[in-house]
């Protein structure tokens, strides 16, 4: 019986070794249809999913008029069969499935931690229910568990900012299940497989290991049972394989759900399923069960429950990743090994989303630029962040040499192999308070406390380099060493107290991991020791002998000239710092990974450093990401990516972030100028070595009105640093910062 | 060799055909009323480059400019054609194209030479007749004229470009003088009228020098699309 269904559901497909192994990578490669066509075939919306979204506009603006949440569900722990089935507009929905018992209401998840439901429940004028608070009285959450762990030189370096976003309240995020495999396979193969895996880790030694192993796949397999029952509630039996593009897409998008329903992490990526979906898109197409008009439709709404994923946050969250983000991270494009491009109908499709249901921010649609895709796809792509400012482009060239031809992108710009790869994600540390560390031998220039060792303070009048640069690497092998012992304590907790459990189903039982640290304020500290280095500094000192300020003299080459005098320094500081970071060993065995990305931290990170050798007040924002400072640009847009281009991927494996503003009249006179100009552009500088670019095209004065006059642009998309917000939904801060960054335009 | 040059700017989009990469020249001898760059109006006001150094920065940009090209702007480059002659050449010797930016204010032999060797010329051709010359920039008609018979005796393209000014040239009879004036030449493939705009005005006033323009309105876009059409 079961076998018939499987040879039913995988009718026409070419067969390979995805049949008798989970393998959807093979599955693609023997069954997709690269299109190396234009966007001519692409269809509007139909008048039903003009209605479903006229459903979710409505109550969209009911959220922002409330202040950004619609309500909270707060008796409920969030998680599978936890709420009854819930419909956005049920007639016209051909997708189904909502996180809680109704559109848009956010659910608590207190297992990250009581404390952040607790507090983000007050925030918006609600109270979490005393059932739930007095259930977890009695239970150790992940937050409870690391600050049992925490040294207190750890607590103070989260305290003083120079660790910052450590994922210690909440759930880490950065994990993609590989949701595909419930449409190729059904629930109840995927089962099968755990659990013979199981059987298998049973013959081994038992090691710490080898048992956290073995109850974590128990979980794993309790938790595909349950997505199967969670399913049924919508009328849904996905314990066999999907038979059409309609059950595909809907299998997928239940595994997403769940991971959702499980998990309030602060990236949850899609992963890459346009080009899979296609597979059973085309299917339908040829069989002439739906037209491509349908086609569309079922992407659309797709897209639209999408558009619906919320989880609440705290205040001080918001101020960290501004715009209330999901990273709902969809990797759409790329090239395959044997060099087709995986670009398909359905990579426009999804794109052609941001028309038919107007721009936004999530999904994290992620351009897999290389230089061998169809120009059309280039020219389409294009057209599409002049008209949106929504998508983002990450280099296939580089990544699919590392990650093979089925990696994906968690949050922003981390590649990962489907299924195969996990990520310990993990904040960032902010350089350029290392560097005033360093100068006041171990002491935090603002509290005056001293938390690292302690070393006498800077004692000459000028800075010199190279007496800086000894000091520095001193206290970065020391940053780095408690950088990643505070890492391994968080996701040690995290395994522990709120493990993935529906995501990590859907990855390979033996599975890659990766840690990933990060850094902010780049461009901050390379400047500082260009201006150490070609001008003259001389610290100021308040009354005990700290360093609190520096008055510089003289020229000093700025980092987005394409000036490798002061390029370089910025490279060689990422050198050295995942080089260190690596000499302390991470764990469950990660690979160390490092990135140049600070979402819209680079605000807060600014406001708890003090004054800097670069000229920049004390408390004044960072550039985001790998960004050059704002308006030290002197030799326009291509210098400026130059720069960027110069930082070692291989460094940086977990991503170099560079956000680009220009102007569009800066872009060409006509439209078909822009998008050629962009095309030339983009392709310019990923074929430097540059790992990734957020592109916007629009007018700061259009900013300016948008955030005096919210409510007449409610859309309003722009990228910041590796994804996109609606502009009204950052803060006045992180408004004026992204105002007052450079964009690019005529002499 | 070696030239003055004011700035690069690595990204221009609108000096030419596709992305390319803008030199700016420093000297000008022309004084025009509405000039956006007075700061490069001084030979000695812009940085002494060497020729290769400059090849040397631009060939970074290579990989985003190799369908586009290179525009040598200013100021005014045929004050400096000598060194822009042996730039160009080693641009084109790397594959690129050149563009060159003249108002036709220096008609000298090894300007002429510039002007013959550049893969476009971009003729800012600022009036129609010699006393809107003499009136508004200092010099005369006759420069412009010369290069746009050189420009079709050796059949190369050629783009026109004028700053329509409201109350200066911003009438429907000087956009018709523009076209007749024009309409002989088969080399020339483009007319763009540009609008005026006050964008200069902070670099006059950190100059300390006058703008004799202060107090003309920018020009009306919608006009100037009108203005367009009568081009045809």
């Amino acid at each position: 019986m079961e076998s018939t269904a499987f040879i039913n559901a995988w009718q026409g497909f070419i067969g390979g070794s995805w049949e008798s192994e989970i393998n959807v990578r093979d599955f693609i490669q023997k069954n997709y249809t690269p299109y190396e066509g234009d966007s001519s075939f692409l269809e509007g919306a139909t008048e039903r999913t003009g209605r479903v979204m006229a459903r979710l506009n409505e109550l969209m603006k009911q959220e922002r008029e409330n202040g950004g949440v619609l309500g909270i569900d707060t008796v409920t722990v969030s998680s599978l069969t936890t709420y009854p089935p819930a419909y956005l507009a049920r007639e016209d929905e051909l997708i189904v499935g909502l996180q809680t018992g109704a559109p848009l209401v956010r659910g608590i998840h207190p297992f990250g931690g009581i404390r952040m439901a607790r507090s983000a429940c007050k925030a918006y004028g609600y109270k979490l229910s005393d059932n739930i608070e007095h259930a977890f009285s009695f239970r150790t959450t992940h937050n409870d568990g690391v600050f049992r762990a925490y040294t207190d030189t750890m607590r103070q370096m989260r305290h003083a900012g120079i660790l910052t976003g450590l994922p210690d309240a909440y759930g880490r995020g950065r994990i993609i299940g590989d949701y595909r495999r419930i449409a190729l396979y059904g629930i109840d193969r995927l089962i099968d497989e755990k659990t013979q895996d199981k059987q298998k880790l049973g013959k081994n030694t038992m090691t710490a290991e080898n048992i956290q192993l073995i109850e974590e796949v128990y979980k794993q397999i309790e938790f595909l049972g349950k997505l199967k029952e969670m399913a049924l509630g919508y009328g849904c039996d996905i314990s066999l394989p999907a038979t059409n593009a309609r059950e595909a897409i809907q299998w997928t998008y239940f595994g997403y759900l769940a991971a959702n329903k499980e998990q309030n992490g602060a990236a949850m990526s899609l992963g890459r399923v346009s080009t899979f979906l296609d597979i059973y898109i085309e299917r339908d197409l040829k069989a002439g069960v739906i037209t491509e008009s349908e086609a569309q439709e079922l992407i659309d709404q797709l897209v639209i429950k999408l558009r619906m994923i919320r989880h609440l946050r705290t205040p001080e969250y918001n101020e960290l990743f501004g715009g209330d983000p999901m990273w709902i991270t969809e990797a759409v494009g790329g090239m395959g090994e044997d060099g087709r491009t995986l670009v398909t109908k359905n990579s426009y499709r999804i794109l052609n989303t941001l028309y038919n249901l107007g721009s936004a921010p999530e999904p994290n649609l992620t351009v897999l630029w290389s230089d061998a895709l169809p120009e059309p796809f280039k020219r389409f792509c294009a057209a599409v962040s002049i008209d949106t400012d929504s998508i983002q482009y990450e280099s296939d060239d580089l990544m699919r040499p590392r990650f093979g031809d089925d990696y994906a992108i968690a949050c922003c710009v981390s590649a990962m192999k489907v299924g195969k790869q996990m990520q310990f994600f993990g904040a960032r540390c902010n350089l350029p308070k290392v560097l005033l560390m360093a100068l006041n031998g171990g002491k935090d220039e603002r509290y005056n406390m001293q938390i690292a060792p302690e070393m006498p303070p800077y004692e000459g009048d000028v800075l010199d380099y190279d007496e800086v640069i000894s000091r520095l690497d001193v206290y970065m092998a020391w940053i780095a060493r408690e950088y990643v012992n505070t890492m391994n304590v968080i996701h040690f907790m995290h395994d522990r107290y709120a493990y993935e459990k529906t995501q990590m189903a859907l990855h390979d039982t033996d599975v890659d991991r990766l840690m990933a640290f990060g850094v902010a304020g780049l461009s901050v500290i390379t400047d500082s020791l260009s201006a150490i280095k070609y001008a003259t500094v001389r610290p100021i000192r308040d009354d005990s002998g700290l360093i609190i300020d520096f008055e510089t003299e003289g020229e000093f080459p700025t980092y987005g000239n394409d000036d490798d005098r002061v390029d370089l320094i910025a490279k060689e500081l990422l050198h050295k710092f995942i080089t260190e970071l690596r000499k302390t060993p991470a764990y469950r065995g990660a690979t160390h990974t490092l990135s140049a990305l600070t979402i819209t931290s680079n605000v807060v990170y600014g406001k708890k450093t003090g004054a800097t050798p670069d000229g920049r007040a004390s408390g004044e924002p960072f550039a985001p990401g790998a960004n050059p400072m704002h308006n030290r640009e002197k030799n326009g847009a291509l210098a400026s990516l130059n720069s960027v281009a110069k930082m070692s991927y291989d460094d940086c494996r977990d991503g170099i972030s560079n956000t680009f503003s220009i102007l569009p009249d800066a872009l060409g006179k006509t439209k078909e100028e822009r998008i050629g100009n962009l095309v030339s552009i983009l392709g310019g500088y990923f074929m430097q070595g540059a790992h990734h670019i957020n592109v916007n095209v629009l007018e700061r004065e259009k900013l300016i009105e948008a955030m005096n006059n919210p409510d007449l642009y409610p859309n309003l998309t722009i990228r910041v640093s590796g994804y996109a917000v609606n502009f009204h939904k950052l803060s006045p801060e992180q408004q004026r910062e992204v105002i007052s960054r450079t964009f690019h335009g005529t002499m | 060799m070696t030239g003055y040059i004011h700035s690069v700017q690595s990204l221009g989009t609108v000096d030419g055909p596709g992305v390319r990469c803008v030199v700016f020249a420093s000297g000008c001898p022309y004084r025009c009323i509405y000039c956006h760059n007075p700061d490069t109006w001084e030979l000695g006001g812009g940085t002494l480059t060497d020729c290769d150094e400059l090849v040397e920065r631009i060939m970074r940009l290579y990989p985003y400019i190799k369908d586009g090209g290179v525009t040598l702007s200013g100021g005014e480059p045929c004050m400096q054609a000598e060194f822009f002659i042996s730039l160009t050449e080693k641009l084109q010797q790397k594959g690129l194209h050149v563009a060159l930016d003249t108002s036709g204010a220096v008609t000298n032999d090894s300007a002429l030479e510039l002007a013959s060797m550049c893969d476009l010329v971009l003729l800012d051709v600022k009036f129609t007749t010699d006393e809107g010359y003499k009136r508004y920039t200092g010099g005369s008609i006759d420069g412009v004229m010369k290069l746009l018979m050189l420009r079709e005796e050796i059949e190369k393209p050629t783009y026109i470009r004028q700053v329509i000014v409201p109350g200066i040239n911003d009438k429907e009879d000087d956009i018709i003088a523009l076209r007749e004036l024009l309409s002989p030449y088969k080399t020339v493939e483009k007319i763009e009228l540009l609008p005026f705009k006050k964008l200069c005005l902070e670099k006059y006033e950190s100059l300390g020098i006058p703008f004799p323009l202060r107090d003309t309105p920018e020009m009306d876009r919608s006009r100037l699309a009108e203005l367009e059409k009568l081009l045809g």
